[in-house]
């Protein structure tokens, strides 16, 4: 148990510190980077309560795609150096939000956490009966596609929206660009592209083009 | 686009046949040589490693007329000379820098006694600068090992000469 | 004090166990190096390194010696920090995958229950090295390269997802050891045949091989991610390349090939232990990775990601679609 205990501290402390890092440190890119190590130590601490699955698909979904997506943005962007302007002649100006926002969500945590403690039937209250000799990847698909799998399409859906819809959002024919075609690319035949022509000397032979 | 296409990149046909013609050039003889054990054929003209020669009784074959040394091209070659008890002149100082040469072989075709030529070695790479300034024992000793083919190449190119 | 008794020998033994898996894959993965250039040459007529050793088996441990002694230019206006730490994340990772894969029914280092996630997982981190070393080196061709190498491995993980998922339908557990298992009677290489290629040609792009080595095109990029890094540092990535290239040959063996099980379970192949098969399967897989590198032109950057997103995804998909309807319809779903 002690060594259980050691890891929990030790990763805890790694999430903790890199989720403050990711608001202090100056350099846009960094922040992300330290957003990753978050993620990661989050996804160990989900594996170290036994839920390997949550925690392989949290390194997969948000570390793997996610997190590049942002890296991508703020390279792009080069964010860092706006972000060092706004950060110097305005620092206080968000704190009055920032400090809402936050307080919000604490309070948030402090219901959720006490409810949990002093009245532990909420959270059994609608849940299934969970089979303990099951892996938590089968007891997850048992609820995610059987309870709730209305509402699962239904987030899928949402999502698909949002797809098509940023990609009629951002698609625009445009005219005067030259397309190819990489059909006809690979297609192209010997006989449609090479002939052979016997020239008489002295006289050339016209190309029509 | 034509039916057959559709069938070639579906099944990766083309690809398919990049590969088998791969495994068939594996087994066919290689083309290039084993090169340090191996080494290709050089012309007898081949402008290599300098060297200077003797006669068959051992004397110098430079003369110091100095004409390598005004032909040079990059104004590598340094030679300073001396009169000698028996009247004959000969050089006191002949040095050749490597790292300014370009091997242009004027030095060897200016020559009216072959004394100095370019042999076929190639293989002169060193580990420091100092070590490809070249002075006349040097050379002495370069022409000493490779005389044998340096006459032979003499000889061979001599029609054409 | 028992306690700490027992935690000590867990470390050891552990340790031991992780030397054992460790020390062969960094010498296979040397190997494997001579291996490539090797059959590249092959192809091409030519001899390839055959001095150093026999048959110049040598050539990698003599270069991974150059490169230990050799000067590490850090440039002075890079991020320090990551650019020591990108190399170093790509080795581990390439490294830290092997845990999980099955060399025999018991002979594995850590048999956990979501052991094809974990690949996938790492295998999705491993762009972070990349683009680490391309950012951190503050320019332009080493940024380039980054970005050209994780938007390629973005998308290749997606359609790689998808042909995973197809095999898991025939397997109905995440477990590398059952999916092995679960080929007993025949590989999934014949009825999976199309995915196979398809994983075949998304490992391609996901190891940044030819012909979608883009991101260290030579011709544009000068070494893309790779141009500021020298020495060892240089070297790690080296490693770390090759044993991606491994264990996407390890993965592919493992999902279609049939993993430790022999061909056909009769008297003279059953002799040889699983370990081999396995080990024959990746080689086979990595010579026809090695062979690909000789044939093919490099692909333009539009029609790598048109490949991706326009060809490699919907096939998959609808693949994935027609193997659980003919799985559901003759009643062949695993049962969990």
């Amino acid at each position: 148990m002690i060594a259980h205990s050691i890891f929990f501290y030790f990763f805890s402390l790694i999430t903790i510190v890199s989720a403050i890092m990711v608001t202090v440190s100056k350099n846009t890119v960094h922040s992300v980077f330290f957003l990753i190590l978050g993620f990661i130590s989050v996804s160990c601490l989900f594996i170290m309560i036994g839920a390997e699955f949550l925690g392989m698909v949290m390194l997969i979904v948000y570390v793997g795609a996610v997190a590049v997506l942002f890296l991508f943005v703020v390279m792009m962007l080069n964010v860092a150096q706006q972000g060092n302007e706004i950060f110097q002649n305005s620092r206080y100006t968000h704190l009055p939000v920032g400090l809402i926002i936050g307080l919000i969500i604490f309070f948030e945590l402090i219901i959720v956490v006490s409810g949990w403690k002093y009245k532990p039937d909420i959270i059994s209250s609608n849940s299934i009966n969970f089979d303990s000799n099951l892996t938590n990847t089968h007891s997850i698909g048992m609820v995610l596609y059987t309870e709730y799998i209305h509402l699962f399409q239904l987030s899928g859906m949402i999502l698909l929206v949002a797809m098509v819809g940023a990609i009629v959002l951002t698609f625009k024919k445009r005219s005067g660009i030259k397309r190819q075609s990489y059909i006809e690319q690979i297609s192209r035949e010997k006989i449609s592209g090479v002939s052979l022509v016997n020239v008489d000397s002295y006289k050339g032979v016209k190309i029509d083009d | 686009m034509k039916f057959s296409r559709i069938i070639k990149t579906i099944f990766l046909l083309d690809f398919l046949k990049g590969m088998i013609m791969a495994i068939k050039e594996i087994f066919k003889s290689k083309k290039t040589i084993n090169y340090p054990f191996e080494k290709g054929k050089i012309s007898p003209r081949f402008r290599g490693e300098h060297a200077l020669r003797r006669y068959p009784n051992g004397e110098e074959r430079c003369i110091a007329c100095k004409l390598c040394e005004a032909v040079c091209p990059a104004q590598a070659i340094t030679i300073e000379s001396t009169e000698r008890a028996d009247g004959s002149r000969k050089t006191t100082r002949y040095d050749i820098d490597m790292l300014k040469c370009i091997y242009c072989g004027l030095c060897e075709e200016s020559c009216p006694v072959d004394a100095i030529v370019q042999g076929p070695n190639f293989e002169f790479a060193t580990e420091t600068r100092e070590e490809l300034y070249y002075n006349k024992e040097k050379l002495l000793d370069n022409g000493d090992r490779w005389e044998s083919i340096l006459a032979a190449n003499i000889k061979a190119d001599k029609p054409f000469r | 004090m028992d306690n700490i008794y027992y935690y000590l020998n867990v470390l050891f033994v552990e340790t031991y166990k992780i030397l054992f898996l460790l020390i062969p894959i960094l010498v296979s993965v040397a190997m494997i190096v001579w291996l490539d250039r090797r059959v590249w040459a092959f192809v091409q007529k030519r001899r390839g390194p055959n001095v150093v050793g026999p048959f110049g088996l040598f050539q990698s441990l003599a270069d991974a010696l150059k490169y230990i002694f050799k000067e590490i230019i850090i440039p002075a206006s890079s991020n320090k920090v990551i650019f020591i730490i990108a190399p170093i994340i790509t080795m581990t990772l390439a490294l830290v995958a092997w845990a999980v894969i099955p060399f025999g029914e018991d002979f594995v280092l850590a048999n956990i229950n979501v052991g094809i996630l974990y690949l996938f997982a790492v295998s999705s981190l491993g762009v972070y090295g990349i683009i680490m070393g391309g950012w951190a080196s503050n320019s332009k061709y080493p940024f380039l390269g980054a970005i050209r190498s994780a938007a390629q491995m973005v998308s290749y993980e997606v359609s790689i997802g998808i042909i995973i998922i197809n095999v898991l339908l025939c397997v109905g557990s995440l477990n590398l050891t059952d999916i092995v298992l679960a080929q007993q009677q025949f590989w999934f290489v014949l009825p999976l045949f199309p995915m196979f290629i398809i994983f075949f040609i998304s490992a391609l792009a996901e190891t940044n091989r030819p012909p979608f080595d883009l991101p260290e095109a030579e011709a544009e990029l000068v070494a893309g991610y790779q141009t500021e890094y020298s020495g060892m540092m240089y070297a790690m990535f080296w490693l770390g390349e090759y044993a991606n290239i491994l264990l996407m040959c390890a993965m592919g063996s493992i999902l279609f090939l049939g993993g430790w099980l022999p061909p056909i379970e009769i008297y003279p192949f059953n002799l040889i232990p699983g370990a081999l098969w396995l080990i024959f399967k990746i080689l086979f897989l990595f010579i026809i990775f090695a062979l690909v590198k000789a044939i093919v032109p490099r692909y333009r950057y539009d029609q790598l990601m048109r490949l991706g997103w326009k060809i490699f995804l919907p096939f998959s998909l609808v693949w994935l679609i027609l193997t659980a309807t003919y799985l559901y319809y003759f009643n062949l779903l695993p049962s969990v």
